[in-house]
């Protein structure tokens, strides 16, 4: 539309007076428009068509910026601002024409002048952010901005006391710098049009990051990574001693310098990591042996690792400490950190072959090091011994396994294809070979059921190693590995080992194309589930043998696997099982919720579109007979069905309101914590979708709601108090009769101790207060 | 402290807050009245305190106070919506008999004479009505008394004579009687900081305590008037003790037991306490000691305290929590 | 139209405060979370305006630090500041905190709602009406002040 208006000249000089009046509207859309067609005529018509209208473009442009009525509206101001500075830059004056670039920048650096020396905080960045848009124009303009802005405030700024003033004269002077961000190269040998100014600035900033004032030091900060992020502008020395400023910064005691530090330096992580080597990562790496400083130093240096050389010098330290480390706590915050810098450099390829060729190597080293030294009958007497046996904590395995999985999961396929053979040769054959010393002090043959759980453990870390790879990436041994795995899986007695066991079979079933040896493995897996399954074998191992189901149903029903169906059906006939019904129910919550790591997005699993919708589709006339059964099989599908509606999405769940509101008394009415909550989440969906057929029962809705604003559960409290809330939709006169009664409960829960729970409870009271009452 | 307060019964039936308590001239019964826009009595049966009417239907608003007819036949009641309304008791209910209308806006007080031929009224319209009872049950006005700057939030009558005491949002308290035939104010006593709740009087009528949004509570004595002097205006009472540094947040009601003497006060922190005057205490310059403080005698706001005339040491509270509570006070010796 | 009626026509408008962010603690079935002064200031932050169609916050008659929260002790004192000391709706404004407060504030905790000192030029009255709790419960049954006040309460933010 904008184009079309202004595609001939002779529209201009009706278009442009229409735009005016617009702009004085008082309605900040029509103001809004007016702008854009306005930046759009700029870039289309030149200077000589523009002239006769410009003062008044220019009064009305200032306006805006200088009194803005809101965000949206100064910042289309500003892109007109910058669109005509750049038309005006682009004309060519006519010989003893007037040079209206010139006279342009003339007009408006007089109009801010006054602010610039007296002006108040928000007028002064408003002031600021006009002079910067001209000043981005054109170099001309930048220069002229800046000789004329930047003395006024460095003066201002010298001459003020009250530091809150001097914050905003800084905030002023970062926005002017910014302005010369594309003429700074240096190409021609031109000098930046920052050069004059460039010592004022710095002292300033230098005299700012010293300052006693916390928000003061914020500012200095954050001016001086403006500077130092703008290429060629700062010389070899300045930008040595920014940096140096910067990393003293880092341990600055209020949080929010040194947080601000950090991240600042951070941003120059990939200009100059080598100014950063040098000086900020010294002083942090020296605080990783100091008790009372490491957690920051820690935090601080996984933050700088944006570029590899800088990765290549933090990990190994990061690695050291982790090997070190004399508590569960200290390894888990560790490979927090190095899990950070795992996902801070997935668009990194070198740094993330180094993470994969080195970090991967080194820890898996120290796990199977750890694992072996223990290994049977041996002690170990290392004098880190208690270094050694933290690694056989359950806890130290978790992190180290998702740590492992991140890397694995963004590794490129020509490293992984490299090193998988070894990886397999160690877990399959105990052959040490790929490990960093090459050599096994003991026998390491951790897929073996009977092996030492220290071992058997560590199936963990395989499978985060070969559960998480793209899908592409071929996995050596297959076979084999498979076959050890079912069998660890069915027989080890260690359950973290079963877990590991099953969550990786799981993994590589879900990633195997269709073919002859995916189907012969789940034939294989159903036979060995029958048999371990049956009632006459142990309660021990019959749940064992539910994991391996669980997570193989898993598998198939993320894929649609053909044989999906059937995986589920088992499932849904272990619901009867007075042993495993209860564990077979909660099962559920497992196939619908997503997995943080093996079988989730990040692990590259293969998870089909509206999976739950298809689960639930498929299976629950069969859960809704089995909630109508007696005994344990009606509450274990109640609650299945629950975990399945929880995970279904509003839509689905809407289509599914005829079929499933006639139970919702009845469900509501469980002491299942998990069947009131579908219950009430089901009712609230209904009450705000369609909430007419629910009226004739209003008062037995409100009898099974009240006791559940009671309930342990806070997620059951909170739906309730959102459905009480909801159902002030019905007309009042079937609720007033309920008020007193209501408005008792809701009253005891404004006391509840959980805030979020409080916060349904005020708002449900408020919509009961409104009812049948003025001025709702 | 030298008492002790013990909880007796708990009797819940009101669905907002309690305003008022008031115990029938036999101490039989128990009238309350609240947000609830309703009136309950309650009565013994047994052991067992139980609601015996709720009168719900004679106001539109917040029914504020009640207050028995000294013969226990009657009691009126006072409410939000401007009008009065007398109760007159039939065999097993009340039923409303009359409907004073005339106050502009909220009533919030009333008080029987102990005559039983006068009834006054006070309101938010900062006046002061004074009602006569004929033989046939007809209520007329027969004064109304404007002195009072800002509502009137209470009034009482002297126990023996025809002498009306208010207490006023405007910080003062004012004493009027019947002089030539008209009912005119002949004292107001300055003293609180803050607005004036309620008023009480002592057994013997020689002097009463006020008690007020400033979290004291003040005894006021009466003074023969000198012979000599000439003027009418000269102050017969005056202010003989301040109760004050006991009370943590405004002090709603006061009730000065006629039997044992004791001093009962309702306050905005919860709390009751009863206070004893001390038995060294000069007769024209009183002091009290505080007895006994029930801290969470409910668990909200106490709004109302009324002893028993007639047993001594019953008490009877009201709250915004929508209880009342009926107390056994004990003096240790 | 209605501009010209306005005892203070163009207000100064100030920026709200971000949404309270769920800490983990808070998801903690088991961990209480304590009434504090943010929480009742958010309760009353979003208070809209009598004449303004803006909310307490954004004109900062409501400021995070004039409400003092002890929850311990069942304690709340809310201070307001009118945008002009001669306001006429000061006492409409402290009557909507207030009740606000009364509605979404348990049942124990007693609650101080007055002027900042020094802001109003009839500070004392409109603090002493707004005490007396005889006065706001009347008030409440006038169906037309309920009006306004439901309206100020009304949800817009």
């Amino acid at each position: 539309m904008n184009l079309v208006k202004i595609c001939f000249y002779f529209i201009l000089q009706f278009v442009l007076p229409l735009l005016l009046e617009k702009l004085d509207s008082e309605m900040q859309s029509s103001k809004r428009d007016a702008l854009e067609t306005l930046t759009v005529c700029c870039a289309t018509y030149g200077a000589n068509e523009l002239q006769d209208s410009l003062s008044d473009v220019v009064t009305s442009l200032r306006r805006e910026v200088l009194e803005p009525v809101s965000e949206a509206v100064e910042m289309a101001a500003l892109d007109t601002i910058k669109a005509l500075a750049l038309t005006l830059a682009r004309s060519v004056m006519p010989p003893g024409g007037r040079d209206l670039l010139y006279m342009f920048l003339e007009d408006m650096v007089a109009e801010c002048m006054p602010t610039l020396t007296t002006g108040e905080a928000k007028c002064l960045l408003s002031a600021s952010l006009l002079l910067q848009a001209m000043g981005k124009a054109c170099c001309r303009a930048c220069v002229h901005v800046l000789t004329a802005s930047v003395p006024i405030l460095v003066k201002r700024f010298n001459d003020s006391k009250q530091a809150v003033e001097r914050c905003t004269l800084i905030d002023a002077l970062r926005n002017l710098s910014l302005c010369c961000q594309g003429f700074t190269e240096d190409q021609e040998g031109e000098e930046s049009p920052l050069h004059h100014h460039i010592d004022t600035l710095l002292e300033l900033a230098g005299a700012a990051v010293s300052d006693t004032h916390s928000q003061l030091r914020q500012a200095g900060i954050a001016l001086l990574i403006a500077l130092a992020s703008l290429p060629g502008v700062l010389s070899g020395e300045q930008l040595r001693l920014a940096v140096c400023h910067l990393s003293q910064l880092i341990q600055d005691p209020v949080s929010q310098c040194s947080v601000s530090a950090v991240d600042g330096c951070a941003a120059l992580a990939s200009l100059h990591s080598t100014l950063l080597i040098r000086h900020c990562l010294p002083p942090l790496t020296a605080q990783l042996h100091k008790d009372a400083e490491c957690q920051l130093a820690m935090k601080s240096l996984a933050r700088l690792c944006l570029h590899p050389d800088i990765v290549r010098h933090v990990v190994p330290e990061l690695l050291d400490h982790l090997c070190t480390a004399t508590t569960v706590a200290d390894v888990v915050v560790t490979c927090g950190h190095l899990h950070d810098i795992v996902s801070q450099s997935k668009q990194c390829p070198e740094s993330l072959s180094y993470l994969y060729s080195t970090l991967l190597l080194r820890l898996l080293s120290h796990a199977v090091h750890t694992a072996t030294a223990y290994g049977g009958d041996r002690v170990s007497d290392d004098s880190d011994g208690d270094a050694s046996i933290i690694w056989h904590d359950s806890t130290v395995i978790g992190a180290v396994s998702r740590l492992l999985a991140a890397i694995s999961s963004f590794a490129e396929a020509k490293y992984v294809e490299v090193l998988l053979p070894g990886l397999l040769s160690l877990f399959l054959d105990g052959d040490g070979k790929l490990l960093a010393n090459g050599m096994l002090e003991c026998p390491f043959q951790p897929l073996q059921p009977n092996s030492p759980w220290q071992q058997t453990q560590l199936t963990a870390l395989l499978a985060a190693c070969i559960g998480c790879l793209q899908r592409k990436v071929a996995v050596p041994e297959w076979e084999r590995l498979l076959s050890y795995l079912v069998k660890l899986t069915l027989t080890s007695e260690h359950t973290p080992t079963v877990t590991s066991g099953a969550t990786c079979i799981a993994a590589l079933v879900n990633k195997e194309p269709p073919g002859p040896r995916l189907d012969v493995l789940l034939k294989d897996i159903l036979k060995n589930l029958d048999e371990n399954l049956s009632v006459d074998r142990q309660h021990g191992c019959r749940l064992h043998a539910l994991k391996l189901l669980l997570w193989v149903t898993k598998a198939v029903v993320l894929r649609y696997h053909l044989t999906a169906p059937e995986f589920v059906n088992k499932l849904l006939l272990l619901l009867g099982d007075t042993e495993l019904g209860v564990d077979a129910a909660d099962g559920f919550h497992l196939l619908v919720t997503e997995s943080s790591f093996l079988l989730g997005p990040a692990a590259n699993a293969d998870i089909r579109l509206l999976y739950r919708q298809r689960l639930y589709t498929e299976h629950a006339a069969c859960l809704l007979i089995g909630a109508n059964a007696d005994g344990d099989r009606r509450s274990n599908s109640l609650q299945a069905l629950a975990h399945l509606l929880a995970a279904l999405p509003r839509q689905a769940l809407v289509a599914e309101l005829p079929t499933l509101s006639p139970h919702l008394l009845s469900w509501m009415a469980e002491p299942h914590v998990a069947v009131q909550a579908a219950a009430v989440a089901l009712l609230l969906v209904a009450l705000e979708h369609s909430p007419k057929p629910l009226e004739p029962q209003v008062a037995s809705f409100l009898t099974c709601l009240l006791p559940l604003t009671r309930s342990p559960s806070m997620s059951v409290r909170i739906a309730a108090l959102k459905c009480l809330a909801a159902i002030t939709c019905f007309p009042p006169y079937l609720l007033l009769p309920h008020w007193m009664i209501v408005q008792h409960a809701l009253a005891a829960a404004l006391d509840d101790k959980k805030r979020l729970v409080r916060r349904e409870a005020i708002e449900a009271r408020g919509r009961w207060f409104l009812l049948g009452s003025p001025g709702r | 402290m030298s008492g002790s307060l013990e909880r007796l019964h708990t009797l819940s039936g009101h669905t907002d807050r309690v305003w008022c308590v008031c115990w029938s001239p036999n101490g039989t019964l128990l009238a309350s009245c609240g947000g609830d826009k309703a009136i309950r009595i309650w009565g013994q049966e047994g052991p067992n305190w139980v609601c015996k009417s709720v009168l719900a239907d004679g106001h539109q608003r917040t029914v504020r106070k009640v207050s028995w007819s000294p013969c226990g036949n009657y009691f009126a009641s006072a409410s939000f919506d401007a009008t009065t309304c007398i109760w007159k008791k039939t065999h097993q209910d009340f039923e409303c008999t009359a409907t004073l209308e005339g106050h502009e806006n909220e009533i919030k007080a009333v008080a029987w004479a102990p005559s039983g031929n006068l009834l006054a009224t006070c309101s938010r319209d900062k006046s002061v009505w004074i009602w006569e009872v004929d033989e046939e049950e007809e209520y007329e006005c027969a004064s109304v008394l404007s002195s009072h700057t800002q509502d009137v939030k209470h009034i009482i009558w002297h126990p023996h004579k025809e002498v009306l005491v208010s207490a006023s949002y405007d910080n003062s308290i004012k004493l009027y009687h019947e002089d030539d035939d008209d009912w005119a104010c002949f004292d107001t006593l300055n003293g609180h900081d803050s607005t004036v709740w309620s008023l009480s009087f002592d057994g013997a009528g020689q002097r009463f305590a006020s008690c007020s949004d400033d979290r004291t509570v003040r005894i006021w004595q009466e003074f023969p008037q000198d012979d000599d002097a000439p003027t009418k205006s000269a102050p017969r009472w005056k202010c003989v003790c301040t109760l004050s540094g006991y009370h943590t947040r405004v002090i709603y009601d006061v009730s000065w037991c006629p039997l044992t003497g004791a001093l009962a006060t309702a306050c905005g922190d919860d709390a009751i306490r009863v206070f004893e005057e001390d038995l060294d205490s000069k007769p024209d310059s009183s002091s009290f000691s505080l007895s006994v403080v029930e801290s969470r005698a409910h668990t909200q706001d106490v709004n109302s305290v009324a002893w028993n005339s007639k047993r001594p040491g019953l008490l009877a509270s009201a709250g915004d929590d929508g209880d009342v509570v009926l107390w056994q006070y004990t003096r240790n010796l | 139209l209605a501009r010209t009626m306005l005892e203070n026509a163009s207000p100064l408008v100030f920026q709200r405060a971000k949404e309270r962010d769920v800490t983990p603690e808070e998801e903690d079935d088991l961990v209480s979370d304590p009434i504090d002064d943010r929480e009742v200031f958010d309760l009353v932050r979003c208070i809209n305006d009598p004449e303004h169609p803006l909310t307490l916050e954004q004109l900062n008659v409501v400021e995070e630090l004039r409400v003092q929260v002890n929850d311990a002790e069942s304690k709340v004192d809310v201070a307001f500041t009118p945008t002009i000391p001669h306001c006429s709706m000061a006492t409409l404004i402290g009557l909507s905190i207030r009740v606000k407060l009364l509605r979404a504030l348990p049942a124990r905790f007693k609650v101080d709602v007055h002027i900042t000192p020094g802001t109003h030029a009839s500070e004392h009255a409109v603090n002493k009406q707004l005490a007396d709790k005889e006065r706001v419960a009347a008030a409440l049954e006038n169906s037309h002040l309920l009006q306004v006040v439901n309206q100020c309460l009304s949800p817009s933010c």
